[in-house]
């Protein structure tokens, strides 16, 4: 062992303190909490063996919350990094007016997710909002957004996505700068068009940043809750109620720490699961230059 | 010497007269939060008080993060002395046994005004004879409707129940001007007052008041007759659905989209102040016009002491409750809020000063409270799962009105998934 571990121990311990208060023990707790259930306003604890994880597994509720999650992923996901890849490659195209556009794109992330998503459901009203307005001067009959159990979800992506559009952006502008112009030249010599150019050049250039931008995409819709809390509250009809809203309502509206304890563990795995796949993915498709 | 002796006696009366703090979490946002402020300063600064305590109020935000801090904080031992709590935690905080109830102090102190307070508000609050808590911000619903958009459709009344609401929305409704008729919240409290208008109690068991209710009663023809009206105004699209929440059907009546709308009455004030029309009120409508008895049932919050602090202090919290309660606050809440008075005397006062004649609106909710029938029906149900069932409610009718199921189906969910959850309670709380 290296002779200066314990010093380097010895600077890493203010974050190893935070970590292990805040996030080591109460994730050990929440698994210690998932085999009990916990008395209605009260820290009383019942052992219950593995009763809330066969609860879980048999509750249709908790199946439909599944796939709420993973078609929000779907819905999210792609689209998010498919709008944001085509600003970032036309504002890398603009060298005069990148910095303002690029701060503009990137208010949004600057607002909190509860102001933002206050501000869409006024654009979402049916009747009184600024979408379905706009959307009738060229004729179309705007959905009822938030409270049609169709629209509900793709209404929760919009939001969603424009809230993240300029952390994506930031970072894929960063990349595309970083792809070297001596390549750009030389395919250009060797007659390539623009777009042979971006899918065999610019896209592997800057697959390392598109990769981590999905990864950490998905990571976080799958913990998205603020705008859904405030959008729709899981409504209607329980198609935005994603695995978080869920595990939300069962701890903090419902008092059922344990069963919601189980819901977290259970979250954990899926998004274990989900990176190690794009992981496996990843490391395939990814050219680390 | 003299110096340090003159600062040893500085300290110590210091220590002798300083207040003692009464912590006091609540839920008021905004303009009632700042109205709050005044009048806990009011009291600190009071006569009455003599500087002896000193309440120092605390905003814990929303009232499930209210009550869920509430829980937290027990389990740590650092409660507060007072706490605000909405109606549907009533049952949560009698069972936790981590109160005093209000009965305890009442029995004991003479002063406590027990003849001036309004039965109708008090019996939500009590159980087994005994009031837990002070009902402190109470409404129920009111119909509000756009004048201007009445006269325009040559509507002078208001509708009174439910065959006539379905009559004038339909009257009201222009697509080509995209207006409907009316709007309220996708809320299972108004499922909930509506049942309790036709005098019929939502759980078993003397709405859960007798003994802890086990079943709900989802299926019974009033419900599903409430729900059934809402379907069909919807289906005709003389109902403008703008899902959860409170804002969205406020903020569709404002804009002039809806000409009717269905809410509670705290915000009166606002809505009359914030409209560019003229609006009327009128109470909640019946199921039918020769319906007999039935009422509404108090929405809001009540003010709950907590049995974890020393004997002297509770008394300091118990102080200020008497003054919560007093002409005064009582007088200047309603008056800034919209919330109703729990006090007979201040709408006597305020009948007399001409306040009604000028706030007509302000009326309507206190009219309609002290003519509802008093019974187990609109003394409100009470269950330890409440915001669960109120869950279950609203995903069936959001279900219902966007055809993705039979009313048959998703009540019968709903009244399973809400029994499946008294069950549950009920049987951890036999447990501790």
């Amino acid at each position: 062992m290296n002779t200066r571990f314990p010093i380097a121990l010895l600077f890493l311990l203010p974050t190893l303190l935070g970590l292990g208060v805040f996030t080591i023990y109460p994730a050990i707790h929440s698994v210690y909490l998932s085999f009990h259930s916990v008395a209605p306003f009260s820290s009383e604890l019942f052992f219950s063996g593995f009763e809330n994880y066969t609860e879980l597994f048999s509750s249709p509720e908790y199946w439909q919350s599944l796939k709420a999650s993973c078609l929000f992923a779907l819905f999210t996901v792609p689209p998010g990094l498919l709008v944001s890849l085509f600003i970032a490659v036309l504002l890398d195209a603009q060298p005069y007016v990148k910095t303002l556009l690029r701060t503009i794109f990137l208010l949004p992330v600057g607002i909190s997710t509860a102001m933002a998503a206050m501000l869409w459901v006024f654009l979402f009203n049916p009747t009184a909002g600024y979408l379905n307005y706009f959307l009738s001067t060229v004729g179309i009959t705007g959905p009822n957004w938030l409270a049609d159990p169709l629209w509900a979800l793709p209404a929760v992506s919009i939001a969603t996505i424009w809230k993240a559009i300029g952390f994506n952006v930031i970072f894929l502008l960063a990349a595309l700068t970083g792809v070297p112009k001596e390549l750009q030249e030389a395919a250009l010599v060797d007659g390539a068009g623009p777009f042979r150019r971006f899918w065999n050049i610019t896209l592997p250039m800057i697959s390392p940043t598109l990769f981590f931008i999905t990864v950490v995409s998905v990571i976080h819709t799958f913990e998205g809750f603020g705008q859904i809390h405030i959008l729709t509250q899981g409504g209607p009809a329980d198609s935005t109620n994603v695995l978080v809203y869920n595990l939300y309502r069962d701890a903090f509206q419902n008092f059922r720490t344990g069963y919601a304890s189980a819901q977290a563990i259970v979250l954990f795995v899926i998004i274990l699961i989900a990176t190690l796949i794009q992981f496996s993915v990843g490391r395939r498709r990814v050219h680390y230059g | 010497m003299k110096k340090i002796f003159g600062l040893l006696l500085c300290l110590f009366t210091q220590n002798l007269f300083a207040a003692t703090d009464i912590d006091f979490w609540h839920s008021m946002a905004g303009a009632k939060g700042k109205l709050l402020e005044d009048i806990v300063a009011d009291f600190n600064k009071s006569a009455g008080n003599a500087g002896k305590f000193n309440v120092k109020l605390q905003f814990v935000g929303s009232y499930d993060e209210g009550i869920n801090k509430l829980r937290t904080s027990l389990m740590g031992g650092k409660a507060p002395h007072i706490v605000q709590i909405y109606e549907i935690g009533t049952k949560v905080l009698i069972d936790s046994k981590a109160i005093r109830p209000l009965q305890d102090f009442i029995d004991k102190d003479k002063e406590f005004p027990s003849d001036q307070l309004l039965p109708q508000i008090l019996s939500y609050y009590q159980l087994g004879g005994k009031l837990y808590s002070l009902p402190f911000a109470t409404s129920n619903p009111i119909i509000y409707y756009n004048m201007d958009l009445f006269e325009k459709v040559g509507i002078k009344t208001p509708p009174r129940d439910f065959a006539e609401l379905k009559i004038i929305a339909a009257k009201l409704t222009n697509p080509k001007e995209k207006i409907t008729g009316i709007t309220w919240p996708l809320h299972s409290w108004l499922v909930e007052q509506a049942v309790a208008r036709q005098g019929v109690e939502l759980l078993n068991n003397g709405n859960g008041r007798t003994s802890p209710a086990t079943e709900v009663n989802y299926l019974s023809p009033e419900t599903t007759g409430f729900i059934t009206l809402w379907k069909e105004m919807v289906a005709e699209g003389t109902f403008a659905n703008v899902g959860r929440g409170w804002d969205p059907a406020e903020q569709n009546f404002l804009a002039g989209r809806s000409a009717m709308l269905i809410t509670s009455t705290s915000n009166v004030f606002d809505i009359v102040k914030d409209a560019k029309f003229r609006i009327g009120t009128a109470p909640m409508v019946k199921a039918k016009l020769d319906q007999k008895g039935g009422g509404t049932v108090v929405g809001g919050n009540s003010l709950w002491i907590m049995a974890a602090k020393p004997e002297v202090e509770q008394l300091g919290a118990w102080q200020f409750m008497k003054y919560m309660a007093s002409k005064d606050v009582q007088s200047k809440w309603h008056q800034n809020t919209g919330y109703f008075p729990i006090r007979k005397d201040v709408i006597t006062e305020l009948e007399n000063s001409g306040f009604y004649k000028k706030n007509p609106n302000a009326r309507t909710a206190i009219d309609q409270l002290l003519s509802s029938e008093q019974s187990l029906a609109t003394s409100g149900a009470l269950m330890g799962v409440f915001p669960e069932a109120r869950d279950h409610i609203e995903t069936a009718v959001e279900e219902i009105l966007n055809n993705k199921a039979t009313m048959d189906v998703a009540l019968k969910k709903a009244k399973s998934r809400t029994e499946a959850s008294l069950t549950r309670y009920n049987k951890m709380n036999t447990k501790r």
